[in-house]
This record gives structure tokens, C-alpha cells and sequence, in this order.
């Protein structure tokens, strides 16, 4: 990868980034304030307390595995073009 | 007597390690400090791996109030508090995930040591680096401060000794610490510093549920006596408006604090921040979640109202410390706490150390042609921060009220500073010189200014008149401005 293409990797990822924020903002509102509509208790516990925390944190969790697997890429951070310019010159 | 000394010698014994630890770091670092001191002792030569930059970034964004006011409040105001804490499992994939990779290929590319060598070349301005420079050295010392005096009332509360007492017991090591082991010692430092805020954590909990009478008898206790702790918005307690303003200073802004984004120059490669990101949102939401489960389960022994306990939830934590552990354990338990606030104090110094040593004493001796060896950058970067933390030190003996009111600004107020210049400046190439410092004066400004006065718009924090101001000024900036050299943005885009 040339670092112009990084560059297009990692807007990509930025974007993803902002879609995983707004997908946590729906689910913890759902999870939260909307299951506690149902007035549901479990566990001497509240279910929108055990949906709306322990939830949007296993969700969150789950979300950045899934991004980390699926939309990051490994590269390398230092410049690879100078690297391979240098490399050229050398044969 | 006896109860006391038990009660202060785990903190002691913790101290004396995060010393040690420190003083071997840098006598292995020393040996191999090929790239230069300078990198080395303020961003640790880029090398973290994932796990300690998991730990480091979690550690310095959790402060003693994640541990004492934070879970105090959830006493008073229930699920509500837990709900809204768990907010901030979004601040890691934030920040390392959106700025982590460019302002690393960007810093190996300029050899950036600090986020101001960053700022400073994207804008090509002094002057925005010195303003950056002044806010972060301002804003950094007087959050230093309260978590001096929140680490040090704590200490007195639960183990008797004085206040006087618990500054000294950690807050000198923590300053001698940081000077010593640079910024390698540091991450190391609070990645021990995490696994204790996690030990206490579980401890705590422990000793409350079983002091408590048992999970069954604390939650019958809650429902039959303060009902409203188990509705979200708390009986009027937690309204919605206070929701949407936790997301935003928080949750969604954390990801302009400068004292987060200058860990994106210290990794190593891309594997260990995708590493991070992931162990970094689960202990995020683990402390979280764990630490105000822990407030609302102490009204199992807490159960009167406020005025009973010195009107002040800050004191609620340390009551429920004293009052479920045995002194030992409470020892043990406090090094948490502690280790939360003197975890963010050593990554502040360090960070305001470089503002003033790299960004402008070392910048305008270069700009000079002054060489300065390399023998000299050591000891000034050294003794600006011993004499910094020291400064500190003595403030928060008898810390005047100018420095809680800074407090109360510096998180929003960087947040305002920061998030544009940042965001903006690595991902729009129209933002220009002009843009940022104006973002940056009036952000600041607007929402300094807005605090001061309690304005606020539809009862949002007035962090959303400051990222506002900020982020208009940028993009008016930015357009009516010149633009920024062909040659510079080629690095950026």
C-alpha cells in the first residue's frame, strides 16, 4: 500500500467509526430508556438498567471486533514509498 | 494505631513500586536510546504495544472522580448514573480508531514528538502552537490539582491519617516517578495503575454486597425506599438534557483531549492499536459499569440521606470503604482510587512538560540555530518537570478556589480547544492556519465564557455552545483564510 491508499484506508475507517458511534447512540436509547418502558424486572434488577449498561457495553465490544476484523487493515506506518524508492535505487 | 498503619502500608508498599519500576525502566531505556532522549522520555521511542496502550489511554482518561464522585452520584441517583457512565465505551474506538493511524504515519513522517509538532506543522504556525501550549499547560495543572486533592481527601478518609500525610505518600512519588521514568514509565506505570483500579473494583464490590446483607436485600431495600433509583431518568434526578450533555463531554468530544490523542504517537504498529481499541472499550465499560454499580449498591450500608454523610456524595465511596473492609482490605482497596488519580497526574505532567521543553523551549532555540545537547534537553526536560510537579504539589496543600473553577473548565474547554483542530486538520484539506486559531481562540473563549455565566441552550451543557463556536470559526476560517501550502498538505492527504 502506497501511502496515498492508507490514506483512503483510514478515511474509510474514520467513516465506519462515525457509523459505530451512531449505531451505539440507537442501540443504548433502545436498550435503555425504550426497554424501561416495559416496566420489566428481573433480578430484583430493572431490565433497561441490565439491557441499557451491561447491553450497550457488550454491544459496543461486539461492534469494534467486527470493525477491527472487518473494515481496519494492517499497514505499515512508516513511509513505504520513500522505503521503496530507497529499495529501487539500491538495485 | 495499628489499624491505620495497616490501612496506609498497602498504598505505601504500591508507591514504592511504581518507583522501582520507574527507576529500572529508565536504566534500560537509557542503554538503548538510540533515537534520542527527547523521543524517548516523552513519547517512549514508538514502541507500546497493545496492551499498554490499552491500559495507558483508559488509565489517564479514568480520574479519581471515576472512582469517588462519579459512583457518589450514582448513590444518590441510581441506574440512571450507570446508564449514563456506560456512555463512554465509545471514547477508545474514537479516538484511536478515527486519529490513531494518521497522527501516527503523520508523526513518523514530520518526526513529531508532541500533538503541538503536529499542529504546528499542519497550520504552519507558531502561534497557534504557543496558544495550544498555554491551554494545555493551564488546563492540564489545574486538573492535576484536583485529582491531588481528591486522591489526598480520600486517603484521609478511609485510613485517618492527614491530608498533609496522603499528598505526600503519593503525590511526591508520583511526581518523582514521572520525572524519572519519562513517558515508558509512565505507560507502564498505568497500566499497573489500571489492574489496581480493577482489583479494588471487584473488592470493594465484594465487601459492600456482603456488608449489605446480599444483592436480594440492598435491591428490596432500593425498591421499597427510593424507587426513583431504579427509573432512568431518576425522578426528574437525571433528565434527559443531562443525558444528551454526558454523551458529548464524555462520550463523543473525549476524542480531541490532547492528553488521548498524543498516545497516537506512541504505538508501534497497526496490530497493536487494533488490539487496543478492543481491550480498551472493555475495560472502559467494565470501570464503568463496575465502579457505579458499586454507588448504587452502598446505599445497601448507606442508607440515610445526604446530610447524614457530611452533605457531599463525594464522601460516600470512602464511607462505604471504611464501613465494609477491614482496614487492611481498605488499604488495599484504596490503592484504586489512588492509583486513578495519580495515573492521570503522570500522564498531564508529562504532557505539559513537553509543551513547555519541546514545543517551545527546544522549538525556539532550534529556530535559532542554537544547538542544544542533547546532555542539556535531558536535564531541563527533567527538572521543568520535577519543578512543574512540584508546583503542583504545593498548590494543592491549600488550593486556592481559581483552581476549581479551572478545573471545572479544563475538560470542555480542551474539548472545544482541541476536537477541530484535530479532526478538521486530519481529515479537511481547506483548514487552514487562519481556521484553526480562530477555532481555537473562540472555542476556548465562548466556552469559558458560557460557563461563567451559566448559559446554556435548551439545557444542554455548554459544551455544545463551545464545539459549536469552535467548529463555525474553523470552517469561516478556513474559507476566508490563505491557503495551506500544496507542499504541506501532501503529507496530510
Amino acid at each position: 500500500m502506497n501511502r496515498k491508499q492508507k490514506y483512503g484506508q483510514i478515511r474509510k475507517e474514520a467513516i465506519a467509526c462515525f457509523w459505530a458511534l451512531l449505531a451505539v447512540i440507537v442501540f443504548w436509547t433502545i436498550s435503555g430508556i425504550g426497554v424501561s418502558r416495559l416496566n420489566i424486572t428481573i433480578f430484583h434488577t430493572p431490565l433497561w438498567a441490565i439491557t441499557g449498561c451491561i447491553g450497550t457495553w457488550i454491544f459496543s465490544v461486539v461492534l469494534v471486533i467486527w470493525l477491527v476484523k472487518h473494515v481496519f487493515m494492517d499497514f505499515s506506518l512508516d513511509d513505504d514509498e520513500t522505503l521503496e524508492m530507497e529499495a529501487a535505487d539500491e538495485r | 494505631m495499628n489499624g491505620k498503619i495497616l490501612a496506609l502500608l498497602p498504598v505505601f508498599i504500591f508507591m514504592v513500586s511504581m518507583l522501582a519500576v520507574s527507576v529500572i525502566l529508565r536504566k534500560s531505556a537509557a542503554k538503548k536510546e538510540s533515537q534520542g532522549f527527547v523521543k524517548e522520555y516523552f513519547i517512549g521511542s514508538r514502541s507500546l504495544g497493545g496492551f499498554v496502550l490499552a491500559m495507558t489511554t483508559v488509565a489517564t482518561y479514568s480520574s479519581v472522580s471515576s472512582f469517588v464522585g462519579g459512583p457518589g452520584q450514582a448513590w444518590s441517583i441510581g441506574f440512571g448514573w450507570i446508564y449514563m457512565s456506560v456512555v463512554q465505551v465509545t471514547a477508545l474506538f474514537l479516538v484511536l480508531g478515527v486519529l490513531g493511524k494518521k497522527m501516527a504515519i503523520v508523526g513518523r513522517k514530520i518526526d513529531a514528538v508532541t500533538v503541538i509538532d503536529v499542529i504546528r506543522h499542519r497550520y504552519q504556525s507558531d502561534a497557534i502552537a504557543g496558544i495550544s501550549a498555554v491551554i494545555i499547560v493551564v488546563f492540564f495543572s489545574a486538573t492535576m490539582v484536583a485529582q491531588f486533592v481528591g486522591g489526598a481527601k480520600l486517603f484521609e478518609a478511609v485510613t485517618g491519617y492527614s491530608y498533609l500525610t496522603g499528598l505526600v505518600v503519593f503525590g511526591l512519588v508520583v511526581v518523582i516517578y514521572t520525572t524519572v521514568g519519562g513517558f515508558r514509565g509512565v505507560a507502564i506505570t498505568d497500566t499497573l495503575c489500571a489492574i489496581a483500579m480493577l482489583a479494588g473494583m471487584v473488592l470493594l464490590m465484594a465487601g459492600v454486597l456482603k456488608q449489605g446483607g446480599g444483592y436480594e436485600q440492598i435491591m428490596t431495600n432500593i425498591a421499597a425506599n427510593k424507587p426513583e433509583m431504579l427509573e432512568p431518568f431518576s425522578g426528574g434526578n437525571m433528565p434527559l438534557t443531562l443525558y444528551i450533555s454526558q454523551w458529548m463531554l464524555v462520550g463523543i468530544f473525549t476524542i480531541g483531549l490532547p492528553q488521548s490523542v498524543v498516545r497516537s504517537l506512541s504505538y508501534k504498529d497497526t496490530k497493536s492499536l487494533h488490539h487496543a481499541i478492543i481491550l480498551g472499550t472493555i475495560v472502559v465499560g467494565a470501570m464503568n459499569i463496575g465502579m457505579n454499580f458499586i454507588g448504587v449498591l452502598s446505599q445497601g450500608i448507606l442508607p440515610e440521606s445526604l446530610d447524614a454523610y457530611g452533605n457531599s456524595v463525594d464522601n460516600i465511596i470512602p464511607l462505604a470503604i471504611a464501613r465494609s473492609l477491614s482496614p487492611l482490605l481498605a488499604g488495599i482497596t484504596i490503592i484504586g482510587p489512588i492509583a486513578a488519580s495519580i495515573s492521570t497526574i503522570s500522564s498531564l505532567l508529562l504532557s505539559a512538560t513537553s509543551s513547555i521543553i519541546k514545543d517551545v523551549y527546544l522549538y525556539e532555540k532550534e529556530k535559532r540555530g542554537a544547538a542544544v545537547p542533547e546532555s542539556r534537553a535531558k536535564t531541563f526536560s527533567q527538572l521543568c518537570n520535577l519543578v512543574l510537579g512540584l508546583g503542583i504539589f504545593a498548590i494543592s496543600i491549600n488550593p486556592p478556589d481559581v483552581i476549581w473553577k479551572l478545573n471545572m473548565f479544563a475538560f470542555g474547554g480542551l474539548e472545544s480547544a482541541f476536537v477541530w483542530v484535530f479532526l478538521m486538520g486530519m481529515f479537511w484539506k481547506k483548514a487552514n492556519k487562519t481556521g484553526a486559531v480562530w477555532s481555537m481562540v473562540l472555542g476556548t473563549l465562548v466556552y469559558c465564557v458560557t460557563m461563567i455565566f451559566g448559559f446554556k441552550i435548551a439545557g444542554i451543557h455548554q459544551i455544545l455552545i463551545g464545539v459549536i463556536a469552535s467548529l463555525a470559526a474553523m470552517i469561516a476560517g478556513s474559507l476566508l483564510g490563505k491557503k495551506t501550502d500544496e507542499k504541506i498538505l501532501d503529507i496530510y492527504f
